[in-house]
């Protein structure tokens, strides 16, 4: 039986199996060559861990990891939080995590209250569809009704970003979740998935060249609700920096959001432009059930949004008088966050928006929205071109 | 370039991105900022440099979005990019030095003013041994001197974990002949009596 410097030097760092550091030690008590092996061994270890050592920073060379961390957050690149990595983050964190994890088992109560409350909350402002554009993905899980899109044009996104980071943060509290997110299924075909979500899924009938679907999957959403009182709705719009706005009279309102099945199908495309990758994700819902507490004006709401996003009070509130609340999503898009155009797609009025600096990193990525016979389409590709989206929005079936 | 939407087919990953909010990188960042940095130092010697590296390391952290059945190995991931990154960085003034010596035609090279300033001549004769070894021997001592386990070490280096202590063995011993080399044989003064 041999006792090699390797074996030698992982039994003096305990890094055998148990009957196997057993095994040598026994046979070291027996050998004197051994002995004296691992003794070398360990030698050279220690003078390895003291030349080491000696490397060491002093104490004035070792930065403040708080002041690194600050460094570091401010000069994360815009893309980290772009666009559509916070859609696609949201998106995942409702279908995938939630799902997966259970809404009340599994999920930090924060986030709990942030994925689910924000949105649901937002309703209450009186946005059936209540979109920052950075949301628009989750909405198609079904959180809001859309029945057509609408981009408002604000100065900066910094104030959307705010704002809504303060609904994440919980402090319009705890939805109730009568019905958890459902797994997500992953279906064989366009007829399996409009078993599971019983209405008709649409699918593209011709593909970009190089493109493959990839996988299709069937999600429920869940049926949640949030009861809300005045006083709260008031200090989380203070907080967002409106502070001269009414809120309509009520105590508490509950507002409850049943949303339906998701059909997701993801495609890879090859080499379209080179050697980067490149994909497709086609999601569609029909809209979900909402129940809103009677009374509250949807326009007066839509204007408190307008101020909560940062839109100036004038504006504000002329433009939420065009503005059909109960059924439009409204997306408030500031130029920094990048360009988007007006384009018929699937025979419909669509919106397609591409980020700025979206290039830079996993390339062009864009996401093409519209609404077609009470179902809301989303399709987010990444380094397709034009002609390829559009293939796939015009031939859906 | 990790790429985030290719790994969608992967519902676990992407859901652990999920997971992996804001507040999660600032604790890992707070949790691992120290030992990455000391790693970077001990390659470079440099503490401006080093903030570099770490920082260089947690943006790609912050880019990576691991799957989080591997959250365990955050720190064996930092330890093993900042080695590597810092690597990339010596081999970059390696080349520099080379040149350096031609130009100054055998002249011995100057340490970098940078490095007389916050080193002893010992921490500047331990690293230019270190970088004399085989890179790979090299980072199998930094890292297992950082404290990565035998299968941690495994995985990095892509080998068997029955192997590593053979590695490690044969690392250590390259590394102290090296040292008693460049020292004349006598200034590492480890040779213990038994």
């Amino acid at each position: 039986m041999t006792t090699d410097i390797g074996t030698l030097q992982a039994y003096l760092d305990g890094a055998l199996a148990a009957d196997e550091q057993a095994r040598v030690a026994a046979h070291l008590a027996q050998c004197d060559a051994c002995r004296r092996q691992v003794t070398a061994v360990q030698a050279a270890g220690w003078q390895t861990a003291a030349l080491l050592a000696a490397l060491e920073p002093g104490p004035a060379d070792l930065p403040a990891a708080a002041t690194q961390l600050a460094q570091l957050r401010a000069e994360l690149p815009v893309a980290q939080d772009a666009l559509w990595s916070r859609w696609l983050r949201r998106l995942n964190e409702m279908r995938g995590n939630i799902g997966e994890h259970g809404l009340i088992r599994g999920t930090p109560p924060a986030l709990r209250a942030g994925a689910i409350g924000a949105l649901v909350v937002l309703l209450l402002a009186g946005m059936f569809t209540f979109a920052p554009a950075r949301d628009a993905m989750a909405q198609f899980l079904g959180l809001f009704r859309v029945q057509q899109f609408t981009v408002v044009d604000i100065d900066s996104s910094a104030r959307v970003q705010s704002f809504e980071d303060m609904l994440q943060s919980g402090i319009l509290g705890q939805p109730e979740i009568l019905r958890d997110f459902g797994d997500e299924q992953v279906v064989a075909d366009v007829a399996a998935a409009e078993a599971l979500a019983g209405y008709t899924a649409r699918l593209p009938a011709e593909l970009p060249e190089g493109a493959s679907m990839a996988k299709l999957s069937v999600t429920q959403g869940p049926h949640v609700r949030l009861q809300v009182d005045r006083p709260t709705v008031q200090m989380a719009l203070d907080m967002a920096g409106v502070t001269d706005v009414v809120l309509p009279a009520f105590d508490t309102a509950a507002v409850e959001v049943d949303a339906p099945y998701v059909v997701q199908a993801e495609y890879k495309v090859d080499n379209p432009y080179g050697e980067r990758d490149a994909g497709m994700m086609l999601v569609q819902a029909p809209s979900p059930e909402i129940d809103l507490p009677p009374g509250i004006d949807p326009a007066t709401m839509g204007e408190i949004y307008l101020r909560a996003v940062g839109m100036p009070a004038a504006d504000a509130s002329r433009i939420a008088q065009t503005i059909d609340w109960t059924s439009t999503a409204v997306i408030p898009f500031a130029g920094d966050m990048g360009a988007y155009q007006e384009v018929t797609v699937d025979g419909v009025p669509g919106l397609l928006f591409e980020e700025s600096g979206a290039t830079s990193d996993r390339g062009r990525e864009r996401v093409l929205l519209w609404q077609r016979d009470g179902v809301v389409y989303g399709l987010l590709t990444w380094n397709v071109s034009d002609s390829g989206m559009l293939l796939v929005a015009d031939t859906l079936q | 370039m990790t790429n985030q939407w290719s790994q969608r087919s992967d519902a676990r990953s992407v859901s652990g991105a999920a997971h992996r909010s804001e507040t999660e990188f600032d604790a890992l960042f707070m949790a691992h900022y120290d030992s990455v940095f000391r790693q970077a130092y001990r390659v470079t010697g440099n503490a401006p440099e080093a903030e570099d590296l770490t920082q260089e390391t947690f943006l790609r952290l912050h880019k990576v979005q691991l799957d989080p059945g591997r959250d365990h190995n955050v720190r064996a991931w930092l330890l093993r990019v900042v080695t590597n990154l810092a690597y990339n960085q010596v081999r970059g003034d390696n080349r520099r030095d080379r040149r350096e010596d031609a130009v100054f035609d055998g002249q011995s090279v100057a340490p970098d003013p940078a490095d007389v300033a916050v080193r002893n001549d010992e921490q500047a004769q331990v690293r230019q041994v270190l970088r004399r070894l085989p890179e790979r021997d090299a980072m199998l001592l930094l890292l297992r001197h950082a404290g990565l386990s035998y299968n941690e070490l495994a995985s990095v280096l892509e080998v068997a974990p029955g192997s590593v202590g053979t590695l490690l063995a044969r690392a250590h011993a390259a590394f102290a002949s090296a040292y008693e080399e460049a020292t004349g044989g006598s200034a590492g003064g480890d040779d213990d009596d038994h």
